[in-house]
């Protein structure tokens, strides 16, 4: 056990890791993370020298003081993409180009080379030239010099990963002709240079990134009389679509002038400026474009999954709401009846293993009942003498019933054992009920077809912050879930707190099974499956007190979530029967599993997203979705409460919940799944109990003092 | 307690006999598995998920450190004729500034500037792109091993030079640097530094000589 400790940890948290790695480098390439789209007004060019102002378009800078200005040869086209490549439009625009023997330079930014590695490998296959844009397109000129030494770095990476090829040829982002460069740009394209590039401006702007109409594209491309141009256009950045129709007809005509289509090298007569990579750096590009590519389909695919999830539990909640709204109409109406009176007595038993603080209570608080009951305690083996303290009660019709310690299913078949009347309350020795609560409880006994009746557990200690949470789920849990789970016919727990069974039902199904921790789960799972109704009695209240402290919480839960999935596992089967086993296989253990089991275990991705979001994305939008979806659980629980007319006062730690509660909820989650995979065994852990819960109103005398409200022990 | 569950069992046989169906799969624990195989199976499956999500990470790491921002060199013709009028002042300053931005390439670019400027780009045009002459450039970091055999091996000119600078410079400083360089020359300084240090020192020393652009672009 200790040397699986640290995996169970260790795992997940990696995961994490992973994933916020993943989304971390799915914004960078998107230009969400590090993305810097001011672009800087134009200023005086006084510095920058006369020959380059007039000059050609390609500034050769390389030489310190002394750089030149280099034109196209005449007859010369040299068509320029910016941008891409772009998974829609580059492979028209490369279509185009091949048809009609054309060689280009496409001006790629490192984000997109990154993301469609395909394209780029595919222009250079094709004869044409790669030159930089920049990794994710700033205005260089607003950029410190080690920014620009990464964004060149982090372009030629991605190019070395996408064709195993280096460039010399660069293009600043919102650049035109180079008689626009001004006493800010120029540094730059000084520096750029400095570093070994060739700066290629354009002649001819086709400003087809305006989409101003083919015709238009193709008057601003063509170049005077036989004069040699570089024209800029764009296979990326929105719909190019008229560039694309622009080519199929300046390609062929210009052709016809007697213009060749030649990527900046051959136009210049120079060797290409590709240069292969090899070792070391061509390993590291490919490592970058396959984990950017993993990341784009790891960050889609859950993107993906988690909007049909947010899909389904929104619809949940609508129909949580919807029949909620109905059953409580339903019951609530004035003639309302389950069938005739149910006034028969019937027997309770009270499983109590250490019991000493609550025992006294719960058994008081059975002898207020306005029902006829016979009270059985089955004592499992108690250490701390709860039998004991019952039997010093006398209180009539009271009986004792002491067994070996064998687990509360054990006892809880001992008690049905001994029971004289046919129908069973069970109720757990920490529970307090209502003087009404067994006659509530017992009514829906009135039909014949009721097999089990869960009733309604309320927190008792719901002051404390960690008690308000689980008397908000609570609350929730009983007013929505349960009557949506009634009206579908599919409860999938009759709570151990407060419940009541036929004994035929019980005894049909075999009673009790400690093959599950959650045997509460488990027996109504059978009675379903055996035929039987199994309804919720809103009226039927029972006061019981939630653990304490974050560890109680936590032993408690990973039983419960532990439990559940294995009662689900147990009845699987149920999925493919006929009859009433297989509606509950076909309607209940898909609820139960998409929304107990499974689709919790993403939360922590929703959290991820969340917090990337918040950091990186659209921050506002991050958190107005946020408190969107927060206000979608406030409506619910206020009507939650409503239904049960409790305070709205305690819905106020809802927010908080949100951040703290849930997050435990998953890992407890978390950490069944893996005890549920691995095999391992889970042994019961008891709650410590500290006995101060009561019905209100229910033998004041009997509260204690509030020293002895901490946890015993 | 067992006899009852049997009797459970048979009370159903008559009840409803078809309808209880095999809901008694799990005889025992669901899930438990006593063998501890199953255990060791996902434990296995977890050090792999978990192996390459660290994997992923430290890649991501590696391939975003270090990058080299410097482009290879292009000849364009036409410029070259140009640049051979100014054949002194051209070769060194076209890989000087590389210096400045990059400290990293203080050792390699300085050295080769001297020796091999000149040569280096009348030789270009024949070796095509000249390819080597940049690629050494273009990693100076993990290549200092590589920058520093070559100039030795090529720059015949340079090690004439370098020797008589560094003697003088011997007792001072440079001892360390070299030490520095190789750990074995430090234990006999005398004899190997000259060799060693003329790889070291041009950056400085040469400032007597042709180099000057070099020395500042080392600064």
């Amino acid at each position: 056990m200790r040397r699986r400790l640290p995996m169970r940890y260790l795992l997940p948290s990696l995961l994490l890791v992973a994933l916020l790695a993943m989304l971390m480098l799915r914004g960078y390439v998107h230009s969400e993370i590090l993305a810097d789209h001011r672009v800087r007004p134009p200023v005086s060019n006084g510095q920058v020298p006369p020959q380059i102002l007039d000059g050609g378009p390609v500034i050769d800078a390389r030489a310190p003081g002394e750089p030149k200005a280099l034109s196209v040869p005449d007859r010369n086209l040299v068509l320029t993409f910016d941008d891409g490549p772009d998974p829609v439009w580059t492979p028209k625009v490369l279509d185009r180009l091949k048809e009609y023997d054309a060689h280009a330079v496409f001006f790629v930014t490192g984000t997109m080379a990154s993301r469609h590695p395909d394209l780029v490998r595919r222009m250079v296959e094709e004869g044409h030239e790669i030159g930089l844009h920049t990794f994710n397109h700033p205005d260089l000129a607003l950029q410190t010099q080690s920014r620009i030494d990464w964004e060149l770095s982090q372009n030629q990476l991605a190019l070395a990963g996408a064709a195993g090829i280096r460039t010399s040829l660069f293009r600043p982002p919102y650049s035109s002709f180079s008689a626009a460069l001004d006493d800010k740009s120029w540094p730059v394209t000084e520096y750029i240079g400095s570093r070994g590039y060739i700066t290629a401006f354009n002649d001819t702007d086709s400003e087809d990134w305006k989409r101003p109409g083919v015709e238009a594209i193709i008057e601003r491309a063509t170049p005077k009389g036989t004069k040699g141009s570089i024209v800029l256009m764009h296979d990326s950045g929105g719909d190019r679509s008229q560039t694309v129709a622009a080519l199929d007809r300046f390609l062929p005509d210009m052709k016809d002038r007697g213009y060749r289509f030649a990527n900046l090298t051959e136009a210049l007569g120079a060797p290409s400026a590709h240069t292969p990579v090899t070792g070391a750096d061509l390993w590291k590009g490919k490592a970058w474009v396959g984990a950017v590519t993993v990341s784009e389909k790891t960050t889609s695919a859950l993107t993906v999954g988690l909007a049909a999830i947010g899909v389904l539990v929104f619809f949940r909640f609508g129909l949580m709401l919807l029949l909620s709204f109905g059953h409580a109409r339903k019951v609530r109406r004035r003639r309302f009846r389950w069938g005739p009176a149910v006034t028969e007595p019937v027997t309770v038993l009270v499983p109590a293993y250490n019991e000493k603080e609550c025992i006294e209570n719960t058994v008081r608080s059975l002898m207020e009942s306005d029902h006829p009951i016979e009270v059985i305690v089955i004592d499992d083996g108690s250490s701390d003498g709860t039998a004991d303290i019952v039997d010093d009660l006398w209180l009539p019709n009271v009986r004792v019933v002491r067994q070996v310690n064998a687990g509360k299913p054990e006892a809880l078949n001992n008690g049905i054992r001994n029971a004289r009347h046919d129908i069973i309350v069970m109720m757990d020795g920490d529970t307090v009920f209502e003087p009404s609560t067994v006659r509530e409880l017992v009514q829906p006994f009135g039909d014949p077809r009721v097999g089990a009746v869960a009733g309604n557990a309320k927190v008792g200690n719901r002051d404390s912050l960690i008690g308000a949470w689980q008397h908000i789920e609570y609350v929730m849990g009983f007013n929505l879930d349960r009557r949506m789970y009634d009206v579908l016919r599919c409860m999938p727990t009759i709570p151990g707190a407060v419940g009541a069974f036929r004994r035929e039902a019980l005894e049909r199904v075999g009673g009790m099974s400690d093959d599950t921790l959650a045997e509460d789960t488990d027996i109504t799972m059978a009675i379903h499956r055996d035929g039987w109704r199994v309804v919720y009695a809103e009226r039927a209240r029972a006061w019981t007190e939630a653990p304490e402290s974050v560890q109680q919480l936590w032993s408690q839960r990973y039983r419960w979530s532990y439990g559940t999935m294995q009662a689900i596992w147990k009845h699987r089967r149920a999925v493919i029967d006929s009859g009433p086993s297989g509606r509950f296989g076909r309607v209940g253990l898909p609820l139960v599993s998409l929304f107990m089991v499974l689709f919790p275990l993403l939360a922590p991705l929703i959290d991820v997203f969340l917090l990337y979001g918040i950091v990186f994305g659209p921050t506002q939008k991050t958190i107005a979705a946020w408190f969107g979806v927060l206000a979608i659980q406030a409506v619910c629980a206020a009507y939650a409460f409503r239904l049960d007319k409790e305070r709205m006062v305690h819905l106020i730690s809802l927010p908080l919940q949100q951040l703290l509660y849930r997050q435990l909820m998953y890992v407890v989650l978390l950490q069944s799944w893996i005890t549920a995979l691995t095999g391992g065994r889970l042994r019961w852990q008891k709650l410590r109990r500290t006995g101060v819960v009561e019905a209100p109103g229910s033998i004041p005398t009997q509260r204690q003092g509030s020293d002895e409200r901490r946890p015993v022990g | 307690m067992q006899i009852d569950s049997v009797e459970f069992r048979k009370l159903q046989a008559g009840g409803k006999p078809s309808e209880e169906p095999p809901q008694e799969d799990a005889d025992g624990p669901v899930f438990v598995d006593e063998s501890g195989r199953r255990s060791k199976k996902f434990r296995r499956i977890g050090w792999v998920l978990a192996l390459a999500c660290a994997g992923y990470a430290v890649t991501l790491v590696v391939a975003l450190i270090g990058g080299n921002s410097n482009a290879p060199s292009l000849l364009i013709p036409g410029q070259t004729e140009d640049k051979a009028d100014t054949a002194e002042e051209t070769p060194g300053p076209s890989e000087t500034p590389t210096a400045p931005a990059g400290t990293e390439v203080e050792v390699v670019a300085g050295v080769p500037s001297p020796s091999g400027s000149t040569a280096a780009v009348r030789r270009e045009p024949t070796v095509s792109v000249g390819e080597p002459a940049d690629d050494r450039s273009s990693s100076p970091a993990g290549d200092s091993a590589t920058g520093t055999a070559t100039p030795a091996a090529g720059g015949g000119d340079g090690a004439t030079t370098a020797p008589e600078a560094t003697e003088s410079t011997d007792p001072g400083g440079t001892g360390d640097n070299g030490g520095t360089a190789g750990g074995e020359q430090t234990a006999d300084p005398t004899d190997p530094v000259p060799t060693e240090t003329s790889t070291e020192e041009p950056p400085g020393e040469p400032a007597a000589q042709g180099g000057q652009l070099a020395g500042e672009g080392a600064r």
